[in-house]
């Protein structure tokens, strides 16, 4: 028996990506060509639909599919989007448009191959914003198979479980390993002095010189040197300590929800820098910055902030750290960041519930661009 | 979402940013839904190895000193983290006793010694003993035979 799935999936129409929004978009890819002649055939209400697509696979629909006589135009396309690590596209696909007539039911299309042992059956489906995005499709006798009312271009492909986390394990190893670029300020005053003895921070010094009366400051500047969060604990007494990409809400949020005291400590995610300033004290005063990027917290925080990256392919800015503490907040309750503790089970808790977040949040808000 | 912006401070702004993260996440995490029921099982030893690897490591103290306004003129002080030199100064160090010999390694800067009070150790033919413990300027390295055990690895001046 012929199993169908991805109808609700496909009736899902993409606008939100063409509305405004900070995020960086992925990467532009090469846009999908056709792949042969159009095929144009005629279609009635009150019959089923059936194109043969050669070398692509086939189209059909139930009577009632479209809304009176006309005619249906496939276009056989091939494409390759820019995938993650164990998606690939598994053969050509199509571009359906009517003319005369409307759609007035899904259609249901079989092509490409799915035969990949473990492999999961998907549609690649190109946005009116050009952006893809993967649906639910079913294996049907070794083809993808998809019901879909949406006729920009779909591609068939797959997905590769393991291949696609083995992607995710990569990037943050490759993190963890890596070093970033030193930090460059100078110019500090001569009543401070420092010390770094950690490879695993960036520190520099300078003066800053307060904007209400031009009070001289002394200014330390931390930045991780490897792709992960630091923890950083700081010392009481600053002038001010500021934090690259979070402003104090967000501090306050990322302390209730990871668990710390957002008065002393910090989460300093790979790649930013956060800076404290102190004007000259009246007796001399030692200060001392413990960092670390091993505590539970900041553990969790680079896994919470990997997976967020991985998926979305954003630039780590403000939204993405955003959203990153949103997500942790809102579907991070079972995963302990007092410690790293983080299994399979409940890190696909944490990923699903947000994907299901996401789509929730998107359909009720869903509006013409 | 607006109950969570509003419960967070987040300004009219930045919820509106957070709304349009959303929806695009949304896309992005099709993915994650679709393989769902694959997932659990995908994790596998990479989760073990990712959890070795961030909790590896050490807790270090970046340490900044003020001088007071009524203090006299501060001693030098470093101004930047200099890169590791090569090799410590070596001087004779006073002996141990009992057969115990001892070379002293005096550090050029603070800043450097952690570098250096490895590479004392190292010197030595034995593996770093104890934990550097900053601000010190040498280090001395005892033994009562080059290629029998270390006696210890101490420190020989501290602070400025």
């Amino acid at each position: 028996m012929r199993r169908v799935v991805g109808a609700v999936a496909a009736l899902s129409v993409l606008l939100v990506g063409s509305c405004s929004g900070s995020q960086e978009q992925a990467p532009a890819t090469p846009a999908p060509s056709p792949a042969g002649e159009p095929i144009t055939v005629p279609v009635r209400a009150d019959t089923p639909i059936r194109v043969d697509v050669p070398g692509v696979g086939t189209l059909s629909g139930e009577p009632g599919s479209v809304s009176g006589p006309g005619k249906l135009v496939v276009q056989p396309m091939r494409g390759q989007p820019a995938l993650p690590a164990g998606v690939r596209v598994t053969g050509p696909g199509v571009d359906v448009s009517f003319d005369g007539t409307t759609l007035a039911k899904p259609l249901t299309l079989t092509f490409g191959t799915s035969e990949g042992k473990g492999e999961v059956p998907v549609v690649l489906h190109q946005g009116s914003d050009g952006q893809w995005e993967v649906r639910n499709a079913a294996a049907v006798d070794g083809r993808v198979q998809v019901s879909t009312a949406d006729f920009s271009v779909n591609l068939p492909a797959s997905v590769d479980p393991p291949a696609w986390v083995d992607g995710l394990w990569q990037k943050v190893k490759s993190g963890a390993a890596g070093r970033t670029a030193l930090l460059d300020c100078s110019g500090e005053p001569p009543w401070m002095g420092w010390v770094n003895p950690s490879d695993q921070v960036h520190a520099c010094a300078t003066t800053n010189y307060s904007p209400s009366d031009a009070t001289e400051r002394a200014e330390l500047q931390l930045k991780s040197n490897r792709g992960v969060t630091l923890e950083v604990r700081y010392p009481k007494g600053a002038q001010y300590v500021w934090v690259q990409d979070q402003p104090t809400w967000l501090r306050k949020l990322m302390a209730a929800t990871y668990g710390y005291s957002g008065k002393n400590v910090v989460l300093l995610p790979a790649g930013d820098t956060m800076s404290a300033g102190w004007a000259q004290p009246g007796k001399d005063t030692e200060l001392g910055f413990a960092v670390s990027g091993r505590t539970g917290r900041a553990a969790v925080h680079t896994l919470v902030q990997g997976v967020v990256d991985y998926v979305t392919g954003w630039a780590t800015d403000l939204d993405a750290r955003v959203f990153a503490a949103y997500m942790f907040a809102e579907c991070g309750a079972g995963i302990s960041s007092s410690q790293f503790h983080v299994d399979a089970g409940n890190l696909t808790d944490l990923v699903v519930c947000v994907g299901k977040r996401a789509q929730y949040a998107r359909s009720s808000t869903r509006r013409p661009c | 979402m607006l109950k969570f912006a509003q419960k967070h401070g987040m300004s009219a702004q930045q919820a509106s940013s957070l709304q349009s993260s959303i929806g695009k996440a949304a896309r992005a995490f099709k993915i994650v839904l679709v393989i769902a029921p694959a997932l659990q099982a995908s994790w596998g030893n990479g989760l073990d190895g990712v959890q070795n690897l961030m909790t590896k490591g050490s807790s270090d103290t970046v340490t900044v000193t003020l001088e007071g306004s009524s203090a006299p003129p501060p001693p030098p002080r470093t101004t930047a983290p200099p890169a590791a030199t090569s090799a410590p100064a070596q001087t004779a160090a006073p002996p141990g006793g009992d057969g115990v010999t001892c070379r002293q390694f005096l550090l050029a800067s603070d800043a450097d010694g952690q570098a250096m009070w490895a590479a004392a150790a190292d010197a030595a033919g034995r593996p770093q003993v104890a934990a550097w413990t900053g601000r010190l300027n040498g280090v001395s390295v005892c033994q009562d035979d080059p290629s029998r055990s270390l006696v210890s690895v101490a420190a020989v001046v501290s602070p400025y």
